[in-house]
C-alpha cells in the first residue's frame, strides 16, 4: 500500500510538473496578444535585418503562443525616440512593450517606474537566459543601474576603432601604432611627409573620457561621482595636457568645422583617426572620384608610458528594455519571449553582418561564419570587447556631459588652460 | 401674446464707460469659446507652467515633479558664463546685424521701387530666402564659410586676405552668424518696406520735383519721413525676431555629436541657451528661468520702443 | 511770361494724346484748358510742367526753349488735382519747402530762415490761410488744402502757374468760392496761369481765354463770351452752355427753314441745303412761331427748363418763371436768330 501511494504521488508530481511546465506560458498568455516594438535605426539594411528576425519570431514562437510583434520605426535617432517615449509615459498611454534605448536614459525610466526588471525572467527555468556567453561588459551594463536588478539586455553595440590609410602606410613603410607613444612616433613621421596633422579623434568628449580612463582616473562611476577629480586630478590634467601638446605640435588635430573625420580622412588630409565603428559605411563616399585609397580599422591605441594603462575603449550601446505601466503579466511575458529570441545567437548573427555593429555573444563573435562576413571595423570592435566602457546614467548625467564637452572643446580648440579648466570641471 | 409665437427675450442693455449703449450678450461667450480654449490650453497654460517651473529649485521632467520655491534657478542662470555669452552674442546681433539688415533692405526696397522693368523678377529674387528653409540655407552657408574650401575665403584670398576661420575661431563665429542673419532677414523687410513705399502718393514725388528738390533732399525730407511708420513697425518686429535667433545658430553650428552651438558654445544665443538647457542638459528649471529673464528683457525693449516712436514717428 | 507751343505732340505707343497743338498763352493771362476726359488737356499741362516727355514739337517760355528742360529748371508752380501736399509737414513747412531748394533771386544766395518766414507769411496772407500755418494737411478741409497747394506753388514767384483740375475734389458751393479765389490771386500776382478743367461753367466764369480740346486737337481758342456766342463747330457749341444746345435736322431754302416733317421754323436764313440747326435754350421766346406740347418741366427757381419735341427730336428751352408751366401744356414759341447756329450735317463745322 505504501509503495502504491508513493508511486501514485510520484506519478502525480511528474504529471503535474509536466503539465505545469508545458502549459505555464499558455496559462499566462491566454489569448492572442500584440506587442509593440520601437526601434530607431532607420537605415535600409538594419531595418531589413531586424525585420527578418521579427518575422522569424512571429512565424515561429509567436505563432505558437499567439504573440504578434508590431515594429515601429522612429526616425530621428535616440533623442526622438526618447522624446516620444517620455511623452507616452507621461500620458500613461501608447507606451511600447519592447523598446530600443540607451543606458543613460534608464534611470529616468526607473524613476517613472515603467521599466521591467528582467531578473525573474532570466532566471526562470522554462524560458530563462544563459548569460555566460556574453562578454562581461554587457552583463555588467544591464545590471549596474541605480536600482538593483537587470533592466536591459544588449541590442546593437559598437565601439570606437582607429581608421588608417593602408595605402599610405604601405607606401611609406609605417606600422600601425598600438600605444600612444607609438602613435606620436608614427604621426611625427607622417606630418614630416605630408606637412599636415596626421591624426584626429571625432568626438572630443570621448577623447577626454577614454584618455582619462586609460591614464587610470576614469570619468564617473555608476552613481555619478566624478572619478577624474581629487587624487586623480593631476593624472587627468597630465593626460589631457599631453594630448593638447600634440595638437600644438601640429601632429594631431580636432575635427573643427569638418565635424567628422571621415571627410578629411577620405580626402587624404589625415592618415589616421579614431571614430565610431559605424562610420565605416560612410568612408567610401568621402573618397574623391578618381582616387583609390585602401583603408582598414585597428583597435585604438592603449596605454602610454607613465599611465596606469587601464584598457578602455568607448562602446556605444543600444539596449533593449521591456516597458509596462499596467502590471500586465501577459504583455510582459510575451515581450520577454520576444526579447529572449532577439538574444539568440542566430538572431545576433543576423543583425551584425551588415557593416557596423558587433555581436555581444562570444560564440558568434568567434565563429567562422561571422568572421568571414564581418567588415574590418566590426572585427576591430570585437577585438576590443574586453576594454569596453560606456556612460552611466544618473541624475545630472546630461548636465555633466555637456559641461565636460564644452570644457574639452575650450581646451582643445580655444586655448583654455588645461589645469584650470579641468579643476573647475571637477569641482562644479 | 398669442400661442405659437416665439417668446423673445428683451436684450439686456448696459451703459458703457463712455456713456454709449451696449448690449450684454451671454451668447458672445459661446462664440468666443473655441479660440479661447485653444488659447488657454496652448498659450496661457504653458506660459504659467514655465513661470512656475522657473521658481522651482529642482525639477525632474519625466515625472513632472518639482521641489522648492525660490530664486535658485535665476541665481544659477545669472551666474552662468554661458548665459552672458548668449546675451553678448544676441546683443551683437541686435546692435550690429539688425541695423545693417534694415538699412540694406531699405536701400534694396528703394531700388526696387524705382525700376520700371523687371520689377516682378527682382521681387521674386529678393523674396526667395524667406520661403527657403533656414536649415537648407545653413547648409549652403556652411560650405561657403569653410576655412579651407569655402568661397568666402577664396574670394577674400583674391584680395590677399588670409583665410579666416569663420566657424571655429571663437572671435569670428559671431561675424559668420551676423552675415547669415543679415542675408536671411533681408527678404521680409524688403517686402514690408516696399509696401510702405507704395503707399506713398506718387504725386508727392512730382510735387517735390516741381519744388526743385534734388533727389537726395527728396529721399531724406520726403520719402523717409513718410516711410517712418513702416520703418518703426519693421524695427519693432525685427528686434523681437532677431532676439529669438535660434534657427540660424542650429543650421550653421550644431553638430550631432555635441549639440553645442559651435565649439565650446561660442555661437550660442539666448533662444539656443534655453533650448540647450532643456533638451540637451535636461535642466528644465534653468531653461525656464532663462526664458523668464528673456521675457523681461524683451518687454522692456518693446516699451522703450513705444516711447521713442511717439517722438520720432510721423503719423499722418 | 509768354508761353508758346509749336506743334506739340504726345504719343503713347500707338495712341496720340496730343496732336500737333500750337498755342500762345499771353503773359499775365488766366487761360482755361477745357475739354472732356481724354482730350489731352492734362497731358499738355504735364508737358508744360516737364513731368511728361514731349514726343514732337517745342515749348517756349519767353525766349527760352524749355522742351527738354527738367521741371526744376522751368521755374513753374503746379497745383495737383489732389493737392499732393506733404502730409508729414505743417502748412508752413509745406509752403516753405520750395524755398529751401532754390536760391533767392534777389540775393543770389540761399534763403535765410528769416527770409523764408517772411515769404511764407506773405503767401499765406495772399491765399488767406495764415491761421492754419501750424496745422498738418490732414487737419485741413478740402478748400484749405487747396489754398495751401496754391501758396506752395506761388511762394517761389514762378513765371507760370499751372493748375490740374484744382476744383474737382471740392463740393459745389466751395467750388464756386474757390474759383473766385483763384481768379483774385491771379489778378493780384499777375502770373501767367493755365488752368485745366472739364467743367465749362468754371472755365467760362474766371478765364481770360479758353482753349477747347477734343481728342488731342484744339477746337477753338477764344474768350468765354465769344466762344459761347460764336462756336466754330458743333462740338464747341455743345460743350458750352447749360442746359445744352438742342439740335434739329432742317432743310433750308428760299429764305425759309423747315423741319423734316415740313414744319416751318420762325427763323430767317438765306442758306440752301440740309443742315443741323443748333438752338440755344434761351433762344426760345413766347410768340407766334410753332405750337408745342411740353413733355417735361423742371423748376429752377429763377426760371424753368421745358422740354418738347419737334419732328421727333427733343428740344430743351428756358422759360421765364413768371407763369408756372406743367407737362402737357401747349404753348406758342418763337426764335431769336442770334442764338441759332447752322452746322454742316456731316462735318459739324459752323456754316452760319
Amino acid at each position: 500500500m505504501k509503495k502504491l501511494l508513493t508511486l501514485l504521488l510520484a506519478a502525480l508530481l511528474v504529471f503535474g510538473a509536466a503539465v505545469c511546465s508545458a502549459d505555464s506560458v499558455e496559462s499566462v498568455i491566454t489569448e492572442p496578444i500584440t506587442i509593440t516594438f520601437w526601434q530607431m535605426l532607420d537605415n535600409e539594411t538594419y531595418d531589413a535585418d531586424l525585420k527578418g528576425v521579427v518575422d522569424a519570431f512571429n512565424a515561429g514562437i509567436g505563432a505558437q503562443y499567439g504573440i504578434t510583434v508590431d515594429t515601429q520605426i522612429i526616425s530621428g535617432g535616440t533623442e526622438a525616440l526618447e522624446t516620444q517615449l517620455i511623452a507616452a509615459i507621461r500620458a500613461g498611454a501608447g507606451v511600447p512593450n519592447v523598446v530600443m534605448t540607451e543606458a543613460t536614459y534608464v534611470p529616468d525610466y526607473l524613476l517613472a517606474q515603467c521599466i521591467v526588471d528582467l531578473t525573474p525572467y532570466i532566471e526562470s527555468e522554462e524560458y530563462g537566459l544563459d548569460l555566460s556567453d556574453y562578454y562581461d561588459f554587457f552583463v555588467n551594463l544591464g545590471s549596474s543601474y541605480t536600482e538593483p536588478g537587470i533592466y536591459t539586455l544588449p541590442g546593437y553595440v559598437s565601439g570606437e576603432v582607429m581608421y588608417y590609410n593602408v595605402t599610405f602606410f604601405e607606401e611609406n613603410g609605417l606600422s600601425v601604432p598600438t600605444t600612444w607613444d607609438e602613435m606620436v612616433e608614427v604621426c611625427t613621421k607622417i606630418t614630416e611627409i605630408t606637412g599636415r596633422p596626421a591624426f584626429g579623434w571625432d568626438d572630443p568628449f570621448k577623447t577626454f573620457t577614454t584618455l582619462a580612463t586609460q591614464a587610470g582616473a576614469g570619468y564617473t562611476d555608476g552613481e555619478g561621482n566624478i572619478l577624474f577629480g581629487g587624487d586623480n586630478l593631476q593624472t587627468t590634467i597630465d593626460a589631457i595636457q599631453w594630448y593638447k601638446d600634440q595638437i600644438d605640435a601640429g601632429i594631431f588635430r580636432t575635427a573643427g568645422e569638418d565635424y567628422y573625420f571621415s571627410g578629411p580622412f577620405g580626402r587624404g588630409d589625415v592618415q589616421l583617426y579614431i571614430g565610431s565603428g559605424n562610420e565605416a559605411q560612410w568612408i567610401q563616399y568621402k573618397i574623391p572620384e578618381g582616387t583609390t585609397m585602401e583603408w582598414a580599422c585597428a583597435p585604438i591605441p592603449q596605454g602610454k608610458e607613465g599611465w596606469a594603462n587601464v584598457p578602455a575603449d568607448y562602446s556605444e550601446n543600444f539596449v533593449y528594455a521591456i516597458m509596462d505601466v499596467n502590471g500586465n503579466e501577459a504583455a510582459r511575458l510575451a515581450s520577454w519571449l520576444f526579447l529572449r529570441y532577439l538574444q539568440q545567437p542566430e538572431s545576433v548573427f543576423a543583425v551584425t553582418t551588415s557593416e557596423a555593429f558587433m555581436p555581444y555573444l562570444k560564440s558568434v563573435a568567434e565563429s567562422e561564419e561571422w568572421l568571414a562576413a564581418a567588415g574590418t571595423a566590426q572585427k576591430a570592435e570585437s577585438a576590443q570587447a574586453d576594454a569596453f566602457y560606456t556612460y552611466a546614467g544618473f541624475d545630472g548625467a546630461s548636465a555633466l556631459r555637456s559641461d565636460a564637452t564644452t570644457a574639452i572643446q575650450n581646451i582643445l580648440e580655444h586655448g583654455a588652460d588645461v589645469a584650470q579648466t579641468l579643476t573647475d570641471l571637477a569641482n562644479r | 401674446m398669442r400661442t405659437g409665437e416665439k417668446k423673445k427675450r428683451k436684450p439686456r442693455l448696459i451703459t458703457g464707460k463712455n456713456g454709449e449703449l451696449l448690449v450684454a450678450s451671454p451668447k458672445a461667450w459661446l462664440y468666443l469659446l473655441p479660440p479661447l480654449i485653444v488659447f488657454v490650453l496652448f498659450v496661457f497654460y504653458p506660459m504659467l507652467a514655465v513661470l512656475r517651473t522657473a521658481f522651482y529649485e529642482k525639477y525632474v521632467y519625466i515625472i513632472s515633479k518639482g521641489t522648492g520655491f525660490g530664486l535658485a534657478s535665476f541665481k544659477y542662470v545669472l551666474n552662468d558664463k554661458t548665459f552672458w555669452l548668449a546675451c553678448k552674442n544676441t546683443g551683437i546681433l541686435i546692435l550690429v546685424a539688425l541695423p545693417t539688415t534694415v538699412i540694406l533692405s531699405l536701400a534694396i526696397a528703394l531700388m526696387l521701387n524705382s525700376i520700371k522693368r523687371l520689377q516682378g523678377f527682382f521681387q521674386t529674387l529678393f523674396f526667395t530666402p524667406y520661403v527657403t528653409s533656414t536649415v537648407a540655407i545653413g547648409t549652403v552657408f556652411y560650405t561657403l564659410f569653410h576655412s579651407q574650401h569655402g568661397y568666402i575665403n577664396y574670394f577674400l584670398g583674391l584680395f590677399g586676405v588670409d583665410p579666416v576661420a569663420w566657424l571655429t575661431d571663437s572671435s569670428k563665429v559671431i561675424w559668420a552668424l551676423c552675415i547669415f542673419c543679415i542675408w536671411n532677414g533681408l527678404a521680409f523687410k524688403i517686402v514690408l518696406f516696399l509696401a510702405g513705399l507704395q503707399k506713398i502718393d506718387k504725386k508727392v514725388y512730382q510735387a517735390a520735383k516741381i519744388d526743385c528738390a534734388k533727389p537726395g533732399k527728396t529721399l531724406f525730407r520726403i520719402t523717409l519721413p513718410l516711410l517712418s511708420p513702416t520703418f518703426w513697425m519693421v524695427i519693432i518686429v525685427s528686434v523681437i525676431y532677431v532676439a529669438r535667433t535660434y534657427n540660424e545658430v542650429f543650421a550653421l553650428f550644431t553638430s550631432v555629436n555635441s549639440q553645442t552651438a559651435g565649439s565650446g558654445n561660442c555661437a550660442i544665443t539666448i533662444a539656443y541657451y534655453i533650448y540647450y538647457y532643456f533638451f540637451v542638459r535636461g535642466e528644465v528649471n534653468y531653461a525656464a528661468a532663462a526664458a523668464v529673464l528673456f521675457l523681461l528683457v524683451i518687454m522692456s525693449l518693446t516699451i522703450l520702443q513705444r516711447v521713442i516712436s511717439r517722438k520720432f514717428v510721423h503719423y499722418y | 511770361m509768354k508761353i508758346v507751343l509749336k506743334d506739340l505732340t504726345k504719343r503713347f505707343d500707338d495712341a496720340v494724346a496730343v496732336d500737333r497743338v500750337s498755342l500762345t498763352f499771353e503773359d499775365g493771362e488766366l487761360t482755361g484748358l477745357l475739354g472732356p476726359s481724354g482730350c489731352g488737356k492734362s497731358t499738355t499741362l504735364y508737358m508744360l510742367a516737364g513731368l511728361e516727355n514731349v514726343t514732337e514739337g517745342e515749348i517756349w517760355f519767353g525766349e527760352q526753349n524749355v522742351t527738354t528742360a527738367m521741371p526744376e529748371e522751368r521755374n513753374i508752380g503746379l497745383v495737383f488735382q489732389n493737392y499732393a501736399l506733404y502730409p508729414h509737414m505743417t502748412v508752413a513747412d509745406n509752403i516753405a519747402f520750395p524755398l529751401t531748394n532754390i536760391k533767392n533771386p534777389e540775393t543770389g544766395k540761399r534763403y535765410t530762415r528769416e527770409e523764408i518766414r517772411e515769404e511764407v507769411q506773405r503767401t499765406a496772407k495772399l491765399v488767406q490761410i495764415e491761421e492754419y500755418l501750424r496745422r498738418k494737411p490732414g487737419q485741413l478741409s478740402g478748400g484749405q488744402q487747396q489754398r495751401v497747394a496754391i501758396a506752395r506753388a506761388l511762394v517761389k514767384k514762378p513765371k507760370v502757374l499751372l493748375l490740374d483740375e484744382p476744383l474737382s475734389n471740392l463740393d459745389a458751393r466751395l467750388r464756386i468760392e474757390m474759383r473766385q479765389e483763384i481768379r483774385r490771386i491771379q489778378q493780384e500776382t499777375k502770373v501767367t496761369t493755365i488752368f485745366v478743367t472739364h467743367d465749362q461753367e468754371e472755365a467760362m466764369s474766371i478765364t481770360d481765354r479758353i482753349v477747347l480740346m477734343k481728342k488731342g486737337v484744339v477746337q477753338q481758342i477764344a474768350p468765354a463770351h465769344e466762344m459761347y456766342m460764336n462756336p466754330c463747330n458743333e462740338f464747341v457749341a455743345s460743350f458750352l452752355g447749360n442746359p445744352m444746345i438742342s439740335y434739329l435736322n432742317v432743310r433750308a431754302g428760299e429764305g425759309r427753314v423747315a423741319l423734316e416733317d415740313g414744319t416751318v421754323l420762325p427763323l430767317a436764313a438765306d442758306l440752301v441745303g440740309s443742315f443741323r440747326l443748333g438752338i440755344r435754350p434761351e433762344a426760345w421766346v413766347p410768340g407766334d412761331g410753332v405750337r408745342v406740347t411740353l413733355t417735361r418741366v423742371e423748376q429752377r427757381g429763377q426760371d424753368q427748363i421745358i422740354e418738347f419735341a419737334l419732328a421727333g427730336q427733343k428740344v430743351k428751352a428756358i422759360a421765364d418763371a413768371a407763369t408756372v408751366l406743367r407737362a402737357g401744356d401747349s404753348i406758342s414759341l418763337s426764335l431769336r436768330d442770334n442764338r441759332c447756329y447752322f452746322f454742316d450735317a456731316e462735318t459739324g463745322a459752323r456754316v452760319r
